[in-house]
Parts: structure tokens; C-alpha cells; sequence
């Protein structure tokens, strides 16, 4: 019991799953396209409508179309093989292009499981079922073709209001939708037949686990972005009444009558053909012609694959080996996806490491820094200090020197008129000269000048040895930009004097008449 | 159930209304301004009160239309593809609803004194900045039933456009080289409403660029 529940439950997530995956969102791309599944009465139809056509097959309640004689014992072994072949098959078609025929390689492993055990197919059968896979696409795409053309000459007659024809083309999307809804689901809903219900038992317990984990595998459906199917409402409404005609009529006995078998299709593949029809009535292309051969390509490999790996496997495998086979891959499967799931957290925590790595040594640089700029900012304040001190000292040694000053010429005042007095005045005039010399401050001043200019009083020397200490001091000032009249009052000499030193300066530095000797003096 | 009112085109209808109601009160705002402007440079300060007060009821009228418009676009379902668009078309012209409401309260709370020589050029400059903004309403009206119709609409736009920037900057270099008697403060006030009328064609311009958008939307 145990493995038919297995077998059985493998069976369903290797076809419905597939459904959900690739076929689902072509048909409610097109929905969300036009705009209908955003009312609540669509929301609310569409899944009832789908469960009742699901029932009304299940139960058989209405007679299905009747379907080929598969001329297959569907037993535990036969639904494990075509099962696995046509989930492989329809991975390896997924791979050329997303939109690919899940049916179809279901179909094609029935017949290669056929092909295997009755030792042959029916041609007759296969052909038919072949010509309605071609058939179904070109017509669908004439009939999106035609639906386009006529609703793209009524939504572009003049005068009519957009908002109008909005809503009618929207009235007619909604309407389009729950019709797709039945016929996709009476279709594809035939692949019924092939899971064997009757292994779970007789009656409706059987019907509603099936159905409990079909909902299962629907929570799994590939949803759809906007930007995957961003079509107008005139391509929208033609491609859902085109589907749903051909969902109808490839489930309808009727079509026997033209040569065609009614078979389950492939709403990827439709909806490719209708997106061709499109582009062909709107002369505006929807779809590239390479996702159309890719696509085309993908439902010819679906089946093929699906035949011929049904057929292999089958050849090899007992049911039992098969599902151990299958168990094994899925625990590799979970192996692997647990070993990267691992990996890529360690490579996360690494990234994360190598980022605090990384911060920590960008906060230590900015302590550094920090700390530097402090330190800097330390000397300067030291610096400020020090000439407010500089400053108080000058002050308290200007006020003792005046007031010497004024002792001093009181003294001469009280002398007698006469020699002494002569040169006691004479004494106190040479100290105020002295003074005026202000030698100390002077020196302070080159001092400080020394300091700032360092590394431009080293180049100096060094470019040119043979200048003497007050030349040295002449460019110094001329670097600071100062003028001639004020180079004299610091140096305390004339005006003239500066200019001839200012001459020297420039013979010496081997300067042209035409070269200027402050900016010579700034650019070294 | 909604469903079976599918085909009911009543509230299409209502909404095609309501845009026309919501387009019939800018254009009449549209009038209101340029009635304001002239009431107003004219000293006609009764005419210019009423016309105030005119303008703030169709200010709120128009409010209640866009909100109304709004609800029936995205509860309704309506123009699903082309909801964001139409409304940000309405959002412009609320723009231009609040451009001509604001320059008429200005006028009365700032009272500038417009020299007697160029009140034909304000007044001149009012009626080109809204024939831009009138222009664009048959544009917008087109778009609905005539899309191929809208580029033309959207060419006279640019022009009634290009020809108030011109005589603005006429005013502007009026004010600023010729009157000397003006102090710079009245100089830059003057410069100031000139710019503020300017707008009104700025903004009709840009619903002429979101109608050429919404257009070759159309036809794609």
C-alpha cells in the first residue's frame, strides 16, 4: 500500500507539477494581461469553474471526449516510468524554452512506455494526435489573427470613446476568461485518465485526495510579472478567445470528423501561436521569432525525449528499483541543495567577516587620523600660547622701557644746562634708536618666517649657496608678497636700497630684465 | 451581480462625464483668470472679489471631480491600461487649477502696481498663457475619441507657450531697462507675477507632453 502511495504521489508531482511550472502561467499571464482577474466575481468564478469542470471528468458525471486507446495497463510500474520520462523530457525541453508542452511529453512517455511493452504504437493514432498538435497552434494563431483584426477596426473607429471601448473589450476579456477557464480546464483535465484514482479505491475519498494535493501543487504555480505579458487589450481579448476555441474544440468528438484526434494541448504553445497571429493582424511584433522557433523547438523535444526516455526506462527498471532510483535522486537532490544552501551561508558569513574586517580597519585609519588632526590642533593652540605670552612679555617690557624712558629724561630735565647734560640726553636718544632698531622682534619675525617657509629657505639654499643671509631674508619677503617701501621699514633701510639689493638678488638668481623676480621666487 | 452588468455602459458613461464636467470647470477657471487679471489691473475691485470667490468654488468643484474620477478608475476597473496616465493628466490640470487659484490670491494679498504702460502687456501675457491651457482640453477631449487628432492640438500648445515666454521676457526687460522711476523692489515684484502668469503656460505644456505620451500609447 505504502508503495502504491508513493508511486502514486511521485506520479502527481512529475505531471502536475510540471502544469503548474510551465503551462499555468501562460494561461493566467493572459488573464492578468487583461485586466479581468482584477474583479472579485473573476477571482471568485475561475477557481469554481476549474474545480467543477475537474469534477464533472473526474466523476465522470458528463461524458468526456473520448479519449485514444492508449492500449496501456496503467499499473504502479507503468505510471512510475511515464512519469519520470516525461518529468525529464519536459525538464530538458524547459531548458531550450520556458514556454514548452508539458502534455505533449506525457503523451510522447505513454507511447514509449506502449512502444516497449506491446512492442509497437498505434501510427494511425500517433499521427492523428501529431497533426492535432500542429493543427491546434496554426489555428489558433489564424483565429487571434482574424479576432485582432476585426477588434482592432472596432477600437480604432473614430468618435468612439476609449473609455467605451475599454470596458467592452474588458466585458469581453472577462467573458473570454471564464470560457478559457472551462475549456482549459475540460482539456488538460483529461489528463485524468492517466492517473490510475482507481488504485486509492472506489468513490469520492479517492477523488478528494487527489484533488487536497493537486491544490497542494498549485501553491507551487509560477506567478507572473506584469512586464511578462504586457499586451493591449485588443491582443489580450483575441489571444483568450482564441485559446479557449481551440481548448473547446480539441476536446470536442466533432473534430474526428476533419482527420484530428482530440487531445490534451499545450497552452504555452497556443498562446506562442496566438501572440504570432497578433503580430501578424497588428503588424507589430509581440513575440520574437527566435522565442517562436525556441518554443517550437521545446514541443518537438517534449515528446520525442519523453518517448524515448519512457522507452529506456522501462526496458530497465522494475517499479521498485525505480522508485529507489527516484528516492536516491531526491535525496541527492536535497544533499546538494542543502551542501549550497551551507555554502552560500558560510560565503555569506565570510562577506560579512571580510565587511567588519574591513570597517574595523577603516575605523582604526579614522582614529588615527583623528588623533593626528588633535595633535595638530594641540600645537597650534600651544602656538597661540606662546605668542600671547610673547605678546605680555612685549607689552611688560615696552612699559618698563618707557618707563625708564620718561626716568630717564626726567633726570635730564632736572641737570644742569652743560656737558653731562648733553650726553645724558644723547644716551637716552641712542636707546630709544636701539629700540626703534626693534632687533629682537626682527629676529622673532625671521624666526617665525624660518619656520613656515622651511622647506622653501632649504630649496633656496640649496639652488643658490653663494647668497648672502640678508638676500636670503629679501627673498623671504619678497615671497610674502610684501612691497618695497614696507621691505625697507622691516629691514630698516631705504627704499632705494631695497631696490638695489632687489637688483643683486635678481643677477644673482640669474634672472633676464624680462623674468619677474617675486613670481621666480614663488615657483621654486 | 456585477458580472451580468458587463455590458452596461452607464458607468462608462458617467465617467466620460465627469471628465468633460472636470474639463468644462478648467476651462472656465481658464476664463475666471483672465477676467481676474484684467478686473484687476483695470481696478474694477468688485469684479476681481467675485471673481475670487468664482474661482475657489470651481477650485473645489474640480476637487471633487478628480477624487470622484479617481474612485471610479481604480474601484470600478476602468482603463486598466491607461488609469496611471489619465491620471496623472488630471493631476496636471489640478496643477493648473492651483496655478490660476494661487496667481488671483496673490494679486489681492500682494497688490502689486502695475505701471499704467504695461498693463496691456500683463493682460496680454494672462490671455496667451491660458490660451496655451485652453488649447489643451479639445487635446485632451481628442485623446478619448480621436487620438490621431491630439498632435495637432499639442503644436498650437507649444506655440501660445513660446509666445507668452517671449512677451514675459519683453515685460521683464521692460521693467528692469526702461523704468527707471521703478524702485528695485516693484521691479522684482513685477518680475515676480510675470513669472508666476508664465507658469500657466509652463503647466499646460507639460499636459501637452503627457497627452503626446498618452497618445503614442494609444497606438502601440
Amino acid at each position: 500500500m505504502i508503495l502504491t502511495y508513493l508511486t502514486l504521489a511521485f506520479a502527481l508531482v512529475a505531471t502536475v507539477l510540471p502544469l503548474m511550472k510551465l503551462e499555468y502561467p501562460a494561461l493566467s499571464g493572459v488573464v492578468c494581461a487583461s485586466g479581468a482577474n482584477e474583479r472579485w466575481s473573476v477571482k471568485i468564478l475561475v477557481p469554481i469553474l476549474t474545480v467543477a469542470a475537474l469534477a464533472v471528468l473526474m466523476l465522470g458525471l458528463l461524458p468526456a471526449a473520448e479519449q485514444p486507446d492508449w492500449g496501456v495497463t496503467l499499473d504502479l510500474h507503468a505510471v512510475a516510468i511515464i512519469s519520470l520520462g516525461a518529468a525529464a523530457s519536459v525538464i530538458v525541453a524547459a531548458a531550450i524554452h520556458r514556454f514548452t508542452s508539458v502534455p505533449y511529453a506525457l503523451a510522447g512517455a505513454l507511447f514509449g512506455y506502449q512502444f516497449m511493452t506491446e512492442g509497437g504504437v498505434d501510427v494511425s493514432l500517433v499521427g492523428g494526435i501529431a497533426l492535432s498538435w500542429v493543427a491546434a497552434p496554426v489555428l489558433c494563431s489564424l483565429l487571434s489573427a482574424l479576432i485582432a483584426r476585426m477588434l482592432l477596426r472596432y477600437a480604432t473607429r473614430p468618435g468612439r470613446n476609449l473609455v467605451i471601448i475599454d470596458q467592452r473589450l474588458l466585458a469581453g476579456c472577462i467573458l473570454c476568461t471564464l470560457l478559457l477557464t472551462v475549456t482549459a480546464a475540460w482539456n488538460l483535465g483529461q489528463f485524468v485518465g492517466f492517473f490510475p484514482g482507481a488504485l486509492l479505491g472506489e468513490g469520492v475519498v479517492p477523488f478528494a485526495i487527489t484533488l487536497v494535493a493537486v491544490g497542494l501543487l498549485f501553491l507551487m504555480r509560477t506567478r507572473i510579472s506584469e512586464g511578462d505579458t504586457d499586451f493591449g487589450s485588443v491582443t489580450t481579448l483575441a489571444i483568450l478567445l482564441s485559446m479557449a476555441v481551440c481548448f473547446g474544440l480539441f476536446s470536442w468528438n466533432g473534430i474526428r470528423e476533419i482527420g484530428l484526434v482530440p487531445t490534451t494541448l499545450s497552452a504555452s504553445s497556443l498562446l506562442v501561436a496566438g501572440l504570432v497571429g497578433v503580430s501578424v493582424a497588428m503588424q507589430n511584433p509581440m513575440i520574437s521569432g527566435e522565442d517562436v522557433l525556441k518554443s517550437a523547438a521545446a514541443s518537438f523535444v517534449a515528446p520525442v525525449l519523453g518517448f524515448l526516455l519512457a522507452y529506456c526506462l522501462s526496458m530497465v527498471f522494475s517499479t521498485l528499483i525505480l522508485l529507489g532510483l527516484v528516492s536516491m535522486t531526491a535525496a541527492l537532490y536535497l544533499y546538494v541543495r542543502k551542501q549550497r544552501s551551507d555554502s552560500r551561508r558560510r560565503e555569506m558569513i565570510r562577506d560579512r567577516e571580510e565587511q567588519i574586517y574591513s570597517t574595523q580597519k577603516s575605523l582604526s585609519a579614522l582614529e588615527v587620523r583623528v588623533e593626528t588632526h588633535e595633535k595638530e590642533l594641540l600645537n597650534k593652540l600651544d602656538n597661540k600660547r606662546k605668542e600671547l605670552v610673547d605678546f605680555a612679555v612685549g607689552v611688560s617690557e615696552q612699559k618698563a622701557f618707557m618707563e625708564k624712558v620718561y626716568e630717564d629724561l626726567v633726570k635730564v630735565r632736572a641737570m644742569p644746562d652743560g656737558h653731562n647734560r648733553e650726553k645724558a640726553l644723547d644716551d637716552v636718544l641712542s636707546h630709544i634708536r636701539e629700540r626703534m632698531y626693534f632687533t629682537r622682534e626682527m629676529n622673532d619675525f625671521y624666526a617665525r618666517t624660518e619656520v613656515l617657509h622651511r622647506d622653501f629657505n632649504m630649496r633656496l639654499k640649496e639652488a643658490f649657496p653663494d647668497l648672502t643671509e640678508n638676500e636670503r631674508k629679501l627673498a623671504n619677503l619678497l615671497r610674502q608678497g610684501f612691497s618695497s617701501k614696507y621691505i625697507a621699514s622691516l629691514m630698516n633701510i631705504t627704499p632705494k636700497s631695497v631696490e638695489i639689493s632687489r637688483y643683486r638678488l635678481r643677477t644673482k638668481l640669474g634672472l633676464k630684465r624680462s623674468d619677474n623676480l617675486v613670481q621666480y621666487i614663488k615657483s621654486l | 451581480m456585477k458580472l451580468f452588468q458587463l455590458f452596461s455602459t452607464s458607468h462608462s458613461k458617467l465617467f466620460v462625464e465627469s471628465v468633460d464636467k472636470l474639463l468644462n470647470t478648467v476651462d472656465t477657471a481658464l476664463i475666471l483668470f483672465k477676467e481676474g487679471v484684467r478686473s484687476y489691473l483695470y481696478n474694477d475691485a468688485e469684479s476681481f472679489s467675485q471673481t475670487l470667490s468664482t474661482m475657489a468654488t470651481a477650485e473645489t468643484e474640480a476637487g471633487v471631480l478628480r477624487r470622484d474620477i479617481e474612485n471610479m478608475l481604480y474601484s470600478r476597473g476602468s482603463l486598466i491600461r491607461y488609469r496611471g496616465d489619465v491620471m496623472r493628466l488630471l493631476e496636471r490640470y489640478d496643477h493648473i487649477l492651483s496655478i490660476l487659484s494661487n496667481d488671483l490670491i496673490q494679486f489681492e494679498i500682494e497688490s502689486p502696481s502695475v505701471p499704467t504702460e504695461l498693463k496691456k502687456e500683463f493682460v496680454k501675457l494672462a490671455e496667451l498663457a491660458t490660451m496655451a491651457a485652453e488649447t489643451t482640453i479639445p487635446g485632451t477631449k481628442a485623446y478619448f475619441t480621436h487620438p490621431d487628432q491630439v498632435s495637432e492640438t499639442i503644436h498650437r500648445v507649444y506655440l501660445y507657450d513660446k509666445q507668452a515666454v517671449k512677451l514675459s521676457q519683453s515685460i521683464k526687460r521692460t521693467v528692469f531697462h526702461d523704468m527707471n522711476q521703478l524702485k528695485l523692489s516693484e521691479k522684482f515684484h513685477l518680475r515676480y507675477f510675470a513669472l508666476h502668469i508664465e507658469d500657466l503656460s509652463t503647466a499646460a505644456v507639460k499636459v501637452a507632453e503627457q497627452l503626446s505620451v498618452m497618445s503614442i500609447k494609444r497606438s502601440l
